[in-house]
């Protein structure tokens, strides 16, 4: 019996020891070295912020509700194939009822690439910078300022695309909701514009605090943030906001730090690309001439070496045909402007099979067919620095900084350099370059704030003419109807969609119309 | 290492045992043994009950063994036969014995939960066992002798070969794993059925319901496949079994697998077609080199560019007409599949060891020419007494497979066209035109001053100049040892240890087509410059084949520890316990080697990259040269180009600890209650430890009715009543409460920086996938065992289960994995068993089993149901009060009247009809047709053993009822980019548009420029008249087996000898007229008959 109980000790105790030995520990080894792992060190977060993939991309649709782009019912009729993408149509003639039936999300609002995923990445680096190993003080303040620079960004384009614009009669209006953690738990409310602005600059000046240069080793890093970034992002906010004074600081501060131009007229800098023949129904076969820079989709080298960037942000387009309207078209000059000459890619709707000569529609072209840069370049400093000297009244040093702008566009010559007689002239003069040289991208954005500033000179109003829409799309049965965007309507917050509102489950708040 | 040393010290400890035996005798006792048909019985075993002595029958089934003194009792067994005892008195001396034929079904049937065995009758829970015939009748793969077997099993997809992917009693998870667990021998398996040799298996047991599979805890929500391998009968002094079996099938049936157009509706339709409905030209200019197009569109093209003159056009497409592939096809790529395998097994045990060896050895030739495999497996399995009170048992399976993978794919003969020869008439290959626009090569490319000249592409080449070899080595280990301290008590400690390597190498040669035209590809040459066609290309590769390797490995281990306790108190009180805790680790890692360039298999010589391997600095676009100083390389048409050379490594680790018991206790072998537990943890990511854990419970009861004597329904033999409740589990680690990242392998070559990105935002409800199962259910046996079976209802709730959830686009998604869906299947099951003797000579076997199923998703919140996506099947179409696998479609409406070109229309929402040039708005639910469930909630099984002296005919039925699926309509290809190839339900499309049918049947566009046909593709397949019932009836197999004369086998030394031939897969009745199996979508390989014939003998 004894010997039995020995036996039944030893292997009880064998039993014990070898189950609940250290479990806990064996359970907290990481499912994957690569995958599915914890913000754990330093470089995890700076790995976060080098993915460009994610965050270069802005998928504003507003551009398409202003007078930059050409789809009207005659542009329409050429070929209706090319524009069936029901909530562009919707959202170009400021159309608030259907956007609760479109299919598509809304790709700033809603999409894996959008600007509330910018977010994400920013408070996942926020909330984890004084929780990881490694890195010095130095490494966790670049990364600091970087990710306030990230949020600030994301914050003001939604703000200027789903928010009225920022007066003071608007001032408790809806702004956006407030996000500073990655926690789902986070009050959906939006908060009023006020509160919004007040995060967006408090954001900002977390930003500014930043200490990294551009370039590094004669290479820009345009897509991390940087002194240039920062600044240039500035310099647009506070222009945005009709502060001309700070604006130009930063625009200064800005250029100072970079000012390389891409010159339009030296070969080697910008050049034709691959040439694309397509056959044309009753004529000869018909070759569009591309920029260099549309060679490539996929491969970003083109992107990447854009010279112009502080900071690498590009408007995208998945339809591909930034159609501009004649009013654009008009306002270059056809024979010496050399953006007329690469971006303007005439008969470009023949890609689209819209290929009768008198179909032939042009394309603005700059990456492939998709992408437009929009973050802060180099370019958009010197019309700042050119705008808010004239509105500040410096006539002649506004004219110096458009004209070293005009130099690297215009084929040299006498008609290189803006005059103006007056204040007014300049300002004019510099809005419509502004319009030339960045047009899509900044334009909604422009069009809020001229129709806010003190100047009632800039004011517009976009008419447009179309069909009546519905549920279908375009009811082409009926007589074409005039579309207007006035001055301070309400239609310039943009509808959120509808699937956001479902899932906001009532604490998000459509716009009021 | 100290480990293995002792493996090795414990096996060859225990073949020691093999030569120990010895007794004391007294007196001999002889007899004879006789089988059910009065004949001598040769290798019979006999031996004496409570003791370790044996003998055998000789040839004339004469015995002598020596008895101790005393009554004795000696046990008579023989393998078919059942085993009997006889007790010799004290004074005997002779003991002579008849053999009759086991008779199973009356046999007790026995279940295994992995963990433990138990007696049916006991048993609370919902099980499913295969009959052991079925399990003794040939097959490549084990799961295939499930298929039809136990109700609720559903073989819900089959491979080309027939071998199935089951799902037992529904869907049970949105996105987790949907697979049943594997166990053999105890512990779950890494690998498949593949790593198991179907002549080991000596049982299998399907674990239903919470009861049975509660054990199992987290894994066991798909259900519980458990097997049992087979080992020597106790007192087997040797025992050989060998059997050998070949199985050929049919060639691929083309006309099934790639319906395409006859050749003359081919070129009719090319011609119709051509330049139209939004065709994007092909003008002839060097960039467009990869829009291929079909003989037929070429000439067409080649006269609209002005090459070819219409009449030689013309010629051409006349020509094309008369030409049919389809019998070079199948002469040079396709081959009848066959199998061989051969299996031999040996046992041999004393009283206190036994040992089992087997080994197969399997040939496969597949459907392709130059694709085939050898699989070989080795097992061995121990079991020894070691002391009274210690049990050692060991076990290892050792494999080894080779597959070869030179040959054609159907996708390479689908992108044939049909008059596209592959063998010129003087016997030479023909290059197809299917991978370029092959006059622009000739016209545009000075092809003769590329690296390679030979631009040619031919499939039956190719398969004949690649080496593409997949080689697995696995090995499983799994030992324990029993410590028995008192009667009725146990404890064990056992490991199962496994290895699972493969290792692949694809080599093209350098007469393959991929590897010259890689290297031309990689060339650079500028096709802009003005004496391009002069100039020679840069090459940027060098000449030669190219390899890619790269291997996996899977290392397994699971360390378990058990304590058991069975005991029967006072006759009447019976208890049997079972607890102990698990370790489980399982480490993954891959490792993908970098492509080696110009790469000779003869001289293992290699090349490097002669200019690098390209990267693109940040400097800007360059003017179509190639500056010295830029490291950036271009390829043959001017485009920046790449050559990876990196790694790629990846390693990921799953580890589980778990704790559980199970408690069973029955009184007057009456009244059964059952009650298990299990808590699971896993190495998910968390700062909270304790969320690793999820218990899992059942309880369950039965009662067994038959046996109270207030029972008194004569025609009834048995009838229990059985019912549980339960949870299981389902657990996927790629979420945790925080935001998780992957890291990207290697530097971006932008930025040279490394890179992550989100792979979860995040999951604040994380949690194990809970699945609630309640079962009631009877066993029964009627008029004298002629009818027995059982009949079980179902309820299984899943709740937090994983699913893709819609959520504020302001957290950073609009859509998230989180623990928030929940399901339901409800279903009944019912199996009729029957046992008839005809006549003396003949006696018939049936088993029917019965199941329906019904599911329905009860919670997943998202916003929106876009048409789009509930047509797309699957995860798309799961919706909140509809069955999971739900097949949405399109309501054809016909065309409408658009001036001048009515347009095809389908139906919207609000009752109104909407053209297919754009998504449909609004909610998919409101106004798709809701065509039915593609899953079959009635399934049939019906399996039927006829004997008839010493032949035995059997077969399987099953069917699937009730369900539907979308068939196969015409595929309105389109000149885009590509070649034309209509299926041959262009015939049916080409007379709806003269018969004018375009209201019942979408025709072809109406606009000569249809700009908006190519977007049809998203409605054409799903269009409701395509919406067609499922449900078939299959013929599984039929087998004819005839076991040989005894007497004659006798004198050759053999016991058993059977002789069988099998035909497989042999027809499907199936409810749709078109003559498409929903199993196997047109388009796809559906399986041929086979036959197989085969010998089967022991001795």
């Amino acid at each position: 019996m004894k010997n039995f109980i020995d036996k039944l000790t030893i292997c009880t105790l064998l039993f014990l020891v070898t189950s609940f030995s250290a479990c806990e520990k064996f359970l907290d080894e990481p499912i994957s070295k690569n995958s599915s792992i914890p913000l754990e060190t330093i470089e995890h977060l700076n790995a976060l912020m080098e993915q460009y993939g994610s965050l270069y991309s802005d998928e504003n649709p507003s551009w398409m509700g202003t007078d930059d782009y050409g789809l009207n019912a005659q542009t329409y009729d050429n070929k209706r194939g090319n524009f069936t993408f029901l909530p562009n149509i919707f959202r170009a003639f400021w159309d608030i009822e259907y956007n609760k039936l479109t299919a598509n999300s809304d790709a700033l609002w809603a999409s894996g690439s959008g600007e509330w995923r910018d977010v994400f990445y920013a408070n996942a680096v926020l909330e984890n910078l004084n929780k990881v190993t490694g890195g010095t003080e130095a490494d966790r303040a670049r990364l600091k300022a970087e990710a306030h620079l990230l949020r600030a960004y994301a914050y003001w384009q939604l703000a200027n695309t789903y928010c009225l614009p920022y007066t003071n009669t608007n001032k408790s209006e809806m702004g956006l909701p407030i996000k500073k953690s990655t926690s789902f738990e986070e009050d959906l409310t939006r908060v009023s514009l006020e509160e919004t602005y007040k995060f967006i600059e408090s954001d900002l000046a977390e930003a500014l605090k930043i200490n990294k240069p551009l370039l590094v080793g004669g290479k820009p890093e345009h897509w991390r943030g940087s002194t240039a970034a920062v600044n240039g992002f500035a310099a647009r906010y506070y222009l945005n906001r009709n502060n001309y004074t700070e604006a130009l600081k930063y625009a200064n501060l800005a250029l100072g730090e970079y000012s390389r131009l891409v010159d339009y007229n030296n070969p080697t800098e910008m050049y034709y690309g691959t040439p694309f023949t397509y056959s044309v129904t009753g004529g000869s076969p018909f070759t569009c001439q591309f920029p260099f820079t549309h060679n490539n989709q996929t491969n970003l080298v083109d992107f990447f070496g854009w010279k112009e960037f502080l900071y690498f942000r590009v408007q995208n387009f998945g339809s591909w045909f930034y159609l501009p309207s004649k009013e654009l078209l008009d306002l270059y000059d056809k024979s010496n402007d050399r953006r007329y000459e690469f971006h303007i890619v005439e008969n470009y709707s023949y890609y689209f099979g819209s290929n009768t000569p008198t179909n032939g529609l042009p394309g603005y072209i700059f990456f492939f067919k998709d992408r437009i840069p929009s973050g802060p370049t180099t370019a958009e400093m010197y019309l700042i620095k050119a705008e808010c000297m004239a509105r500040n009244g410096d006539i002649n040093g506004a004219l110096t900084a458009v004209n070293v702008l005009r130099a690297k566009r215009i084929r040299p010559g006498a008609l290189v350099n803006l005059t103006a007689a007056n204040q007014s002239e300049a300002i004019t003069k510099i809005l419509q370059e502004r319009r030339r040289e960045i047009p899509f991208v900044q334009r909604w954005f422009d069009l809020r704030r001229y129709n806010n500033n003190s100047d009632p000179n800039d004011d517009v109003i976009v008419t447009k003419q179309f069909y009546p829409i519905t549920i279908s799309g375009p009811d082409v049965t009926k007589p074409i109807q005039t579309y207007q965007l006035e001055k301070n309507s309400r239609k310039y917050a943009l509808p959120i969609h509808n699937n956001e509102l479902i899932s906001g489950r009532g604490k998000l708040l459509q716009n009021i119309y | 290492m100290k480990y293995t040393f002792k493996i090795i010290v414990l096996f060859l400890f225990c073949f020691s045992g093999l030569l120990t035996s010895h007794a004391q005798q007294t007196r001999q006792v002889t007899g004879s043994v006789l089988g059910p048909d009065k004949q001598p019985l040769p290798n019979a075993n006999v031996s004496v009950k409570g003791s370790k002595q044996g003998v055998k029958t000789n040839i004339n089934g004469k015995y002598t063994i020596g008895l101790a003194n005393g009554i004795q009792t000696l046990v008579f067994s023989y393998v078919g036969l059942k085993t009997s005892e006889l007790v010799v008195n004290a004074d005997a001396i002779t003991a002579n014995i008849v053999l009759n034929e086991s008779d199973e079904q009356l046999e007790e049937v026995v279940v295994s939960t992995g963990y433990q065995t138990i007696p049916k009758e006991r048993a609370t829970g919902s099980f499913g066992t295969i009959s052991k015939e079925q399990l003794g009748k040939p097959s490549t793969n084990i799961s295939s002798r499930i298929v039809g077997q136990v109700a609720g099993v559903q073989a819900l997809r089959m491979d080309e070969e027939g071998n199935p992917f089951f799902q037992i009693r529904g869907l049970s998870t949105l996105y987790a794993n949907q697979e049943p667990l594997v166990v053999v021998d105890g512990f779950p398996i890494q690998g498949n059925y593949n790593t198991i040799n179907p002549s080991d298996v000596e049982t299998i047991t399907i674990l239903k319901d919470a009861a049975a599979s509660s054990i199992w805890g987290s894994r066991a929500v798909n259900g519980v496949i458990v097997v049992t391998t087979k080992n020597a009968k106790k007192g087997t002094p040797l025992k050989v079994e060998f059997s050998a079996f070949t199985r050929i099938g049919g060639k691929i049936d083309l006309k099934y697998s790639n319906p395409l157009a006859s050749s003359s509706d081919q070129v009719e339709y090319e011609k119709l077609s051509f330049d139209k409905w939004g065709a994007t030209a092909n003008n002839g200019i060097v960039t467009q080199f990869g829009y291929n197009m079909t003989p037929g569109q070429t000439a067409l093209n080649e006269t609209k560019l002005g090459f070819m003159s219409p009449s030689r056009r013309d010629f051409i497409l006349d020509s094309l007409k008369g030409l049919n592939n389809s019998q070079q096809i199948s002469d040079h790529l396709l081959e009848n599949p066959i199998t061989k395998q051969y299996n031999l097994s040996l046992f041999s045990s004393t009283e206190r060891m036994s040992n089992a060896l087997s080994f197969m050895f399997e040939q496969n030739q597949s459907n392709f020419k130059e694709t085939f495999n050898d699989r070989f497996i080795l097992n061995y399995r121990n079991l020894a007494t070691i002391k009274k009170w210690l049990d050692f048992n060991l076990s290892t399976m050792v494999q080894y497979n080779k597959f070869t993978n030179n040959g054609a794919t159907l996708s390479d003969i689908q992108r044939l066209a049909p008059y596209e020869m592959l063998i010129d008439p003087n016997g030479n290959y023909r290059s197809t035109s299917e991978r370029y626009y092959t006059p622009l090569i000739e016209r545009q490319i000075p092809t003769q001053l590329f690296p390679f000249n030979d631009w040619s592409y031919n499939i039956i080449r190719e398969t004949k100049s690649r080496s593409n070899v997949n080689l697995e080595y696995n090995a499983r280990l799994q030992t324990g040892i029993v410590i028995k301290p008192v009667k009725g008590l146990s404890i064990e400690t056992s490991i199962q240890y496994e290895n699972f390597n493969t290792q692949t190498r694809n080599f093209d040669g350098i007469n393959s087509y991929n590897a010259r035209i890689t290297v031309n590809q990689a060339a650079f040459w500028n096709p802009t410059i003005p004496n391009a066609m002069t100039t020679a290309p840069i090459p940027n590769l060098p000449k030669g084949g190219i390899l890619n390797q790269s291997r996996s490995q899977a290392i397994a281990w699971n360390f378990r520890n058990l304590i058991r306790f069975n005991k029967t108190i006072m006759s009447k009180h019976e208890v049997n316990f079972l607890a102990g805790t698990e370790q489980q680790s399982r480490v993954i890692q891959t490792f993908g080697q970098p492509t080696t360039y110009g790469y000779n298999d003869a001289t293992l010589q290699l090349g490097t990259f002669p200019n690098g391997p390209g990267g693109t600095p940040v400097n800007g676009g360059q003017n179509g040269t190639l500056p010295a100083t830029n490291l950036t390389i271009r390829n043959w048409v001017n485009q920046i180009t790449t050559f990876g050379y990196t790694n790629s490594f990846g390693y990921t680790t799953d580890r589980f600890f778990s704790a559980f018991g199970n408690v069973a206790y029955t009184y007057d072998s009456k009244y059964t209650l059952s009650g298990s537990a299990r808590a699971d943890g896993a190495n998910f990511v968390t700062n909270n430890p304790k969320l690793r854990y999820n218990p899992f419970w059942s309880v369950g009861a039965s009662w067994q009715l038959w046996k109270e004597k207030f029972f008194k329904i004569n025609f009834i033999d048995r009838l229990t009543i059985k019912a549980t409740y339960g949870y299981n589990g389902n657990q996927d680690r790629s979420t945790s409460f925080m935001p998780l990242i992957g890291l990207g392998a290697t530097p971006n070559i932008y930025t040279n920086q490394f890179t992550a990105f989100f792979s979860s935002l995040g999951n604040p409800t994380l949690r194990w996938e809970k699945t609630g199962t309640a079962n009631i259910g009877i066993d029964y046996s009627i008029f004298k065992g002629k009818l027995f079976g059982s009949i079980n209802y179902y309820q299984r709730r899943g709740k937090d289960l994983l699913a893709f959830v819609a959520i504020p686009a302001v957290n950073g998604s609009t859509s998230q994995f989180l623990n928030n869906a929940a399901m339901v299947n409800k279903g009944i099951e019912l199996e009729i068993g029957t046992t008839f003797k005809i006549s003396k000579d003949i006696q018939l076997r049936s088993n029917l089993n019965f199941s329906y199923n019904k599911n329905e998703i009860t919670d997943l919140f998202l916003t929106q149901y876009n048409s789009f996506s509930l047509v797309g099947r699957n995860t798309a179409s799961y919706a909140v009060g509809y069955n999971a696998n739900t097949l949405w479609m399109y309501k054809y409406m016909g065309f409408n009247s658009a001036t001048p070109f009515p347009q095809p229309t389908v139906l919207g929402p609000n009752s109104t009809n909407f053209d297919m040039a754009s998504f449909i708005p609004g909610d998919g639910r409101t106004y798709l047709d809701n065509v039915g469930t593609m899953v079959a909630p009635y399934t049939l099984g019906l399996s039927s053993s006829l004997d008839y002296k010493a032949i035995n005919l059997s077969f399987i039925v099953t069917a699937n009822l009730g369900h539907v699926f979308q068939r196969q309509g015409f595929n309105y290809p389109v000149q885009f980019g590509g070649r034309v190839l209509p299926n041959r339900f262009v015939r049916e499309i080409l007379d709806a548009t003269q018969n004018s049918k375009s209201s019942e049947i979408l025709t072809l566009p109406t606009n000569p420029n249809e700009p908006r046909f190519f977007f049809w593709d998203r409605f054409y397949r799903n269009l409701s008249y395509l919406g067609e019932s499922a449900s078939w009836f299959r013929m599984q197999e039929i087998n004819l087996t005839y076991t040989l004369n005894k007497k004659v086998l006798n004198k050759v030394g053999i016991n058993n000898l059977k002789a069988f031939v099998q035909g497989n897969d042999l027809f499907v009745i199936l409810s749709n007229k078109y003559g498409e199996d929903p199993l196997y979508a047109l388009g796809t390989l559906n399986p041929r008959p086979k036959f197989t014939i085969g010998v089967k003998f022991d001795f």
